[in-house]
C-alpha cells in the first residue's frame, strides 16, 4: 500500500506543473466567460444567461480526460526522460498499472468535478462582488446525465487506456483512427450478415442497400428493446466487459513494454 | 545459493539480433566487494549489468540475484539495487522533488546521508535536474544511490564527466559507502580513476568472463621489468615503452621489478585469454 501511495503522488510531481496550466485556463476561461455576459447583461441589457459549467463540464471531462490518459501512460513507457526511471521502480507492474488507471479512470473525474465546484464558487463570487450577480455554483448533482456521462467516460477513457499503451507515438490521433476502423470493419461484417439474412429470409437477388432499406430503425429497436434483459446485457458490455477487458489488454501490454521496448 | 553469494549467472546465453554476445557465460558474485567490470569496447559490459539487473531476459541459462530471478522484475528485488546507467536523461524537476518522489520506493533510505553525500558533492536541491550538467547529474545520482541502502549497486562508467576532484570524491565516498551487506560492480574504462577501488576484477572477452578474482594473486607473483633489448618469444607478456620494453616476469627472478597496474594486468589478461 505504501508502495501504491508513493507511484501515486510520484504522478502527481511529475504532473503537476501541467495540471497547474489546465486549471488555470478553465478558471480563467470560467471568469472570461461569465464577465462578459455579466457585461453583455448589464450594459447591453440582455437577458442574463445561463451559468456556463455545465456546459462546459462534458468537454473538459471527454476532451481534458483523454489528453491526461495519454500523456499519463506515454510519458514513461515511451518518453526518455521518465523511462529508464520508470523502468527501475520499485513496484510491481500491476501496482504501476493500477495506479495509472485509477487516475486516469477515476481520480480525474473526480477531481475535475470537485474543481468545477470550488472554482465556479470562486468565479461566482467574484461575479456577484462586481456586478452583483445572482450566485449559481457548478452542482453536479442537478447536472442532467451526470452519472451517465461518468459511465460513457469510463468507457472511452479504457480505450485511449489500451491506445496510449499500445501507440508508442500519437496516441491521441492513433486510438481514435484505430477504433474506426475497427467500427467499419465490424458494420460490414454485419452488413453481409444482413444482406445473407434478408436474401434467406425474404428471397435472393437482394442488394446490400435494399437489404438495408428494408430495417426499420425505430421498429428493429423497439423489437431489441423488448428482448428480456437485453438493456442489462449491453449496460454490462458497454460499462464493465469491454472496458475491463480492455484494460486487461493495456495492463498486458505494459509488462510486454517492460519487458522489452523499453530498454 | 549461499549467503555470502550475491549473484549466480549459469550457461547464460543472450545476444541481439544480428550480434549473438554471450555464450554459456558463468561466474558468481559475492557480497561485501567492489567488483570492476573490465572489457574491450562491444565485449558486451553494459549488457551484462542489464541483464542483472532485469533490463534485458537471458535467451537459455539461469541468473539469480539476490537469490530472485531478474526477469520476474519483483518490486523487492528492485528496491534493493540501484543501476546507475551511462546516459540517463532526467526530467524537468528540481532535484528535491525528484529525491521526494523516489525516496520512497527505498525502504532504508536515509535522507541525512543522501544530504551529506550531496553536500560533499557541492550540489544544490534547489536545481533543477535537466539543467545541471553531466558531471552534476551523475553526482546526484550516485548520492542518491549511495543513500538509498540498497545491496547492490551497479555502475556503467561512473567516472565519465567527472572532474579530477570529484573523481577523487567518487573513489572515498564509495569506499566509505562500502560494508559486508553491500556490493558494486563498476563498469568502466577509466582503470587508472578506479585503479585503488575495484577488486576483484571481471574481464569479459569474446562473450566468456576469461578472469573473475581478485588482484593480489597476480601482483605478489608477478611484476614487470623494464629492458632496453627486444625480448624473445619466451616472455610471459612484452610490452613496447619509451626506452625499450617492458617485460612480464616472476617476481622470485626480479625482486626489485615494477608492481603490475591494472591496465597492464588488463592487457595481459586479454592478450592470453585468462591468467598468464
Amino acid at each position: 500500500m505504501k508502495r501504491f501511495i508513493a507511484l501515486l503522488r510520484r504522478e502527481w510531481i511529475i504532473g503537476q506543473r501541467d495540471l497547474a496550466i489546465y486549471a488555470s485556463v478553465i478558471i480563467l476561461l470560467f471568469f472570461g466567460y461569465e464577465g462578459l455576459q455579466s457585461i453583455m447583461t448589464r450594459y447591453a441589457g440582455t437577458p442574463f444567461p445561463t451559468e456556463v459549467y455545465d456546459t462546459l463540464f462534458p468537454s473538459f471531462l471527454l476532451i481534458g480526460g483523454i489528453i491526461f490518459t495519454v500523456d499519463l501512460f506515454a510519458r514513461d513507457l515511451y518518453k526518455r526522460d521518465n523511462q529508464h526511471t520508470f523502468l527501475m521502480l520499485p513496484a510491481s507492474n500491476a501496482e504501476k498499472f493500477l495506479s495509472k488507471s485509477l487516475l486516469a479512470a477515476v481520480g480525474y473525474p473526480i477531481a475535475l468535478t470537485l474543481y468545477f465546484v470550488v472554482s465556479s464558487l470562486i468565479v461566482e463570487l467574484l461575479m456577484y462582488l462586481i456586478f452583483g450577480n445572482p450566485i449559481g455554483v457548478f452542482n453536479p448533482l442537478r447536472l442532467h446525465g451526470y452519472w451517465t456521462m461518468l459511465a460513457r467516460y469510463w468507457s472511452i477513457i479504457s480505450l485511449f487506456i489500451l491506445g496510449s499503451t499500445v501507440f508508442r507515438k500519437t496516441a491521441l490521433v492513433k486510438t481514435p483512427l484505430a477504433f474506426t476502423i475497427l467500427a467499419v470493419l465490424a458494420t460490414t461484417i454485419a452488413l453481409i450478415f444482413l444482406k445473407l439474412f434478408v436474401a434467406i429470409r425474404v428471397g435472393g437477388g437482394v442488394s446490400l442497400l435494399e437489404a438495408l432499406s428494408r430495417v426499420d430503425q425505430r421498429r428493429f429497436n423497439e423489437m431489441v428493446e423488448t428482448i428480456r434483459g437485453w438493456t442489462v446485457a449491453r449496460d454490462l458490455l458497454h460499462y464493465l466487459i469491454i472496458p475491463i477487458a480492455l484494460q486487461t489488454t493495456a495492463y498486458f501490454r505494459l509488462c510486454e513494454v517492460e519487458a522489452t521496448d523499453a530498454v | 545459493m549461499d549467503h555470502h553469494t550475491l549473484a549466480e549467472v549459469t550457461d547464460l546465453t543472450f545476444g541481439y539480433t544480428h550480434k549473438p554476445l554471450f555464450k554459456d557465460l558463468s561466474f558468481t558474485l559475492e557480497r561485501g566487494n567492489i567488483y570492476g567490470l573490465l572489457g574491450k569496447n562491444g565485449a558486451g559490459k553494459s549488457t551484462l549489468l542489464k541483464l542483472l539487473c532485469g533490463q534485458l531476459f537471458a535467451e537459455e541459462g539461469s541468473l539469480s540475484v539476490l537469490g530472485e530471478n531478474p526477469r520476474l522484475r519483483r518490486a523487492s528485488l528492485f528496491s534493493e539495487i540501484f543501476y546507475l546507467s551511462e546516459e540517463f536523461p532526467l526530467p524537468r524537476m528540481k532535484s528535491r522533488q525528484y529525491l521526494s518522489m523516489l525516496a520512497p520506493f527505498y525502504p532504508r533510505f536515509d535522507r541525512e546521508l543522501f544530504a551529506s553525500y550531496a553536500s560533499e558533492f557541492g550540489l544544490s536541491l534547489d536545481h533543477r535536474l535537466d539543467q545541471m550538467s553531466l558531471g552534476e547529474k551523475k553526482k546526484y545520482l550516485l548520492a542518491f544511490g549511495l543513500a538509498s541502502g540498497c545491496s547492490l549497486l551497479i555502475m556503467d562508467e561512473p567516472t565519465n564527466g567527472l572532474d579530477i576532484p570529484s573523481k577523487r570524491q567518487f573513489r572515498q565516498i564509495v569506499a566509505s559507502a562500502m560494508s559486508e551487506e553491500r556490493t558494486f560492480v563498476i563498469s568502466t574504462h577509466q582503470v587508472r580513476d578506479m585503479e585503488a577501488l575495484i577488486d576483484p576484477i571481471i574481464i569479459l572477452d569474446q562473450g566468456k568472463v576469461i578472469f573473475n578474482e581478485g588482484l593480489d594473486a597476480l601482483t605478489d607473483a608477478y611484476v614487470l621489468d623494464h629492458v632496453t633489448t627486444e625480448p624473445d618469444g619466451d616472455a610471459l607478456y612484452s610490452e613496447r615503452v619509451l626506452g625499450g620494453w617492458m617485460v612480464l616476469k616472476k617476481r622470485a627472478d626480479v625482486p626489485k621489478g615494477q608492481t603490475l597496474d591494472l591496465e597492464t594486468i588488463f592487457n595481459i589478461i586479454v592478450e592470453k585469454g585468462g591468467r598468464p
